[in-house]
């Protein structure tokens, strides 16, 4: 973990970053993993809370409430490095199949949905 | 499990258990499943206990279990912990046989991080994919066919809210029970091969003579393994030998986690098999905007100036309208009691049976049913900002403040509720992770001010308070009263969470992670279910108590006591009232003595005796012992003082806080020397000391069930009674030398 990196306290409201890594260093990092805080994750500030309060940020489709010391664990940068994801992810993440993704959208067309 | 048709016998009960991500509608599926009530809400959290519905599926027999809402399988509380052990299988809590994921259309992949590790427990599972009426005709919709093949199991679509996808869902599970539909995970690795490896090895070292069953070892192995210093580590350390854990932490470092200490290299693992999942488009990984329609509210309510003030104009809105609409409500409750104690007066003789259906029976079940409106009233306003979202973003926007008490706004529902009753106020707090933060909540949810100290403030501050206006009219001076008595609780509470967090719970510090959901109307249904559900645990747990000890007051006060006279003087008062023109004159004489020989049997009974022998304790707050003797009789419920002051006060335990007679006989009361009892000052420490103190017998038992032991319920008592009674002291000084 570089400690030249951003943390995502610092990402100004409205902007979108890119997770690097979490620090592991409060009982709640963890439980910010589980819900997507992984490195090569897109996340974006939305607003933060008045008087220091908690941010609001969007993540995988959901906005998710934190404190600016849990905010401080997760490591950013601003732009995307596929070289990240693979650091982080041990699995065979493969870039490819990142780009072959658009063709296999399918959604499933309404009238398949509950007909009894 | 094996694909071949199983046989069913008639009797055979198959248990299924939910389990999904808070905010995924797993409530509104249960409750649409079952037909049952269970409390829903746009809140994470609001499954605090397991929930069944037993049901029949095609002929078989099905005991449904909502489980709590959980993020994953790496416990972080009690209630994540009961997941595990329902999952894997213990006497309390015995294994399902089928267990239905309901995965978010809106976040899918958190949905299925938590389904993945289901998967690796070795039961049948069913996945759905609920609110997908939401994303049906966008482009983020995932391919439930494509996910079926890759995950290996059901994959349907359904839609709680509306009841869509139900039946579907309803025969997959049938299909997977009776064996003609396999629901066995594909070969699908969410974690490397090497944790695999590592956790079979382990599962060899467990003891068949553990308490889970036996296919559970390597899903409990794994989970141990993944979580360092865990529940599930010293849960299985308990059952294992000494050998267990060196075993254990040795595997744990022979692990290459790729410069990701564990558990956080789990959640990098998983996230990256479900990134390669085919069935999730490209669209719903991307989406990175928020509902449109929750974008601009949050705008508005979320705003950094206006946010707050919102949010205090909806909570005085709430408690305004609590106040304004609950009296008249009340009074067509005590209508209603009144024409029945009327009744039974006009067919009874004055006698023991009467004035104990009178004054115990009736009294007392108006004593409990002139709650129900408020109850009703706040738990509607708390079902409609839960259920439209507002509620997670009050905790949002409190978070900050609760802070400043050691807190997070996670004790913000928690703390609210309990200004309804603390009752279900201390049961949301299971759903704080941090121990110290739950216990905390817990202890000083009771200083909230509950609803049923409302008539208590009532009853003293329309008395004894002039109705002056303040700020041109836009203001009654009573109004502030109630308002600064009703927030002392509050205002209190928050230097005493902070001393126990440096105290007695001394240690890391609190931390805040929330999901905010989108907003959405709120549904009737849900509404009203949750009104129903509170006036039901309300009326069959805290009123029947109430009920019980109102008729316990009455036999004290009346007790021991030569009646005789009374109820002949009783007599004779009834049938002058029969004559066309009465002797008033007569019916005067005989109403005073009446008065008189009730408050001499009062003196004489047991309560007026313990009263007059408490008096010293009570006498440098300002009270006589009448005063005592209500608060004594209170401590089972502190809304019973009413019930108490009628009966001492010789008007018959049926009075209300809006009762003219037992105003008129308060303000009448006075001292041997003639002063007045019910002074400002007298009347400022019962205030404070109703506000502060523990008189509440369901709130100290629900403390010793959420805490398990003895210890904080008694703490709770007697250090809530040692403050009541010092402000309340402080209060009297005070206001006297004023």
């Amino acid at each position: 973990m570089q400690s030249s990196e951003q943390h995502l306290a610092t990402v100004p409201n409205g902007a979108t970053a890119f997770v690097t890594a979490v620090a592991l260093n409060r009982a709640t990092s963890s439980r910010l993993m589980e819900l997507g805080f992984v490195p090569g994750e897109e996340v974006t500030v939305l607003r933060r809370a008045p008087f220091g309060g908690p941010l609001l940020c969007h993540i995988r489709g959901t906005s998710i409430g934190l404190r600016v010391e849990e905010a401080q664990c997760v490591h950013v940068q601003t732009v995307k490095s596929p070289l990240v994801v693979r650091n982080g992810a041990m699995m065979n993440s493969d870039p490819v199949h990142e780009s072959s993704r658009d063709d296999v959208r399918n959604p499933v067309p309404a009238s398949e949905f509950a007909t009894h | 499990m094996s694909a071949s048709s199983r046989e069913v016998s008639e009797q055979q009960v198959f248990r299924v258990a939910l389990i999904g991500n808070p905010n995924t509608g797993k409530s509104t599926l249960f409750n649409a499943l079952s037909g049952l009530k269970s409390r829903t809400g746009n809140y994470p959290g609001v499954t605090v206990e397991k929930r069944t519905a037993r049901l029949v599926w095609q002929d078989l027999q099905i005991e449904l279990i909502d489980l709590p809402g959980t993020y994953s399988l790496v416990p972080r509380s009690p209630d994540e912990m009961l997941t595990v052990h329902t999952l894997s299988g213990t006497s309390d809590h015995p294994a399902p046989d089928l267990v239905i994921c309901i995965c978010g259309a809106r976040s899918l992949e958190r949905s299925l991080y938590l389904s993945s590790q289901v998967m690796e427990s070795s039961i049948p599972i069913v996945a759905c994919i609920n609110m997908w009426d939401e994303v049906a005709s966008t482009d983020s919709a995932p391919n439930p066919h494509q996910l079926r093949e890759e995950l290996g199991i059901p994959v349907i679509p359904v839609s709680a809210r509306t009841n869509e996808g139900l039946t579907e869902l309803q025969n997959a599970a049938v299909h997977v029970l009776t064996g003609q539909q396999s629901a066995t995970a594909a070969q699908q690795h969410f974690v490397s091969p090497q944790i695999q490896e590592a956790a079979s090895e382990l599962a060899g070292l467990l003891p068949a003579s553990g308490p889970w069953k036996t296919e559970a070892a390597e899903f409990l192995s794994l989970r141990a393994l993944v979580d360092p210093g865990g529940f599930v580590e010293s849960y299985l350390t308990q059952h294992c030998g000494a050998d267990f854990l060196p075993a254990l932490t040795e595997l744990r470092s022979s692990l290459d986690t790729c410069n990701q200490p564990l558990p956080g290299s789990e959640a990098v693992q998983r996230y990256a098999a479900i990134n390669q999942l085919q069935g999730i488009t490209k669209a719903h990984r991307t989406q990175q905007s928020q509902d449109a329609t929750t974008r601009r509210l949050d705008a508005v309510l979320l705003h950094r100036a206006m946010g707050p003030v919102i949010f205090l104009a909806i909570f005085l809105l709430v408690f305004s309208t609590i106040y304004w609409f609950s009296a008249p409500l009340s009074d067509a409750v005590e209508t209603i009691l009144g024409a029945v104690a009327g009744q039974i007066e006009s067919s009874l003789a004055p006698g023991p049976l009467r004035s104990l259906l009178v004054d115990g029976v009736v009294a007392g079940a108006g004593a409990a049913l002139v709650f129900l409106p408020q109850i009703c009233l706040l738990f509607l306003f708390i079902a409609i900002l839960e259920d439209c979202g507002y509620m997670a973003r009050a905790a949002w926007l409190a978070d900050r403040l609760m802070s400043f008490a050691g807190l997070s706004g996670r004790s913000f529902l928690p703390l609210m509720s309990s200004f309804a009753c603390a009752v279900p106020g201390i049961m949301a707090a299971r759903t704080i992770e941090n121990r110290r933060e739950r216990m905390v909540t817990i202890l000083i949810a009771p200083l909230m001010s509950c609803s049923a100290r409302l008539p208590v403030y009532v009853l003293l501050i329309g008395t004894f308070i002039p109705a002056n206006n303040l700020a041109g009219g836009l203001l009654s001076l009573r109004g502030l009263v109630l308002l600064l008595i009703s927030s002392l609780g509050l205002i209190l509470a928050i230097p005493l969470a902070l001393l126990l967090r440096q105290t007695l719970f001394r240690g890391e510090t609190s931390s805040f992670l929330l999901e905010l959901p989108d907003f959405r109307i709120p549904r009737l249904r849900v509404v009203l279910q949750r009104i129903g559900d509170s006036a039901w645990d309300f009326v069959s747990q805290a009123g029947t108590l109430i009920f019980a000890s109102s008729v316990l007051i009455w036999a004290a006060a009346s007790y021991p006591g030569d009646h005789t006279r009374q109820y002949e003087l009783q007599a004779q008062l009834e049938a002058l009232d029969q004559d066309s023109e009465p002797d008033v004159a007569l019916q005067e004489a005989l109403q005073d003595e009446l008065n008189l020989r009730n408050a001499g049997l009062l003196e004489q009974s047991l309560l007026g005796q313990a009263g007059k022998v408490a008096e010293p304790v009570f006498r440098p707050l300002g009270w006589d012992w009448k005063i005592g003797v209500g608060v004594l009789a209170s401590f089972p419920a502190r809304e019973v003082i009413i019930a108490s002051l009628g009966t001492i006060y010789s008007l018959g335990g049926d009075v209300d806080e809006n009762d003219s007679g037992l105003r008129a006989a308060m303000s009448n009361a006075v001292h041997a020397d003639g002063s007045p009892v019910f002074t400002i000052p007298t009347v400022l420490s019962l205030l404070v000391f109703f506000a502060l103190c523990a008189q509440c017998v369901s709130t100290l038992v629900v403390i010793k069930r959420e805490t398990q032991s003895w210890t904080w319920p008694v703490f709770s008592f007697c250090s809530m009674t040692a403050l009541a009674w010092g402000a309340a002291l402080i209060t009297y000084r005070l206001a006297s030398s004023l």
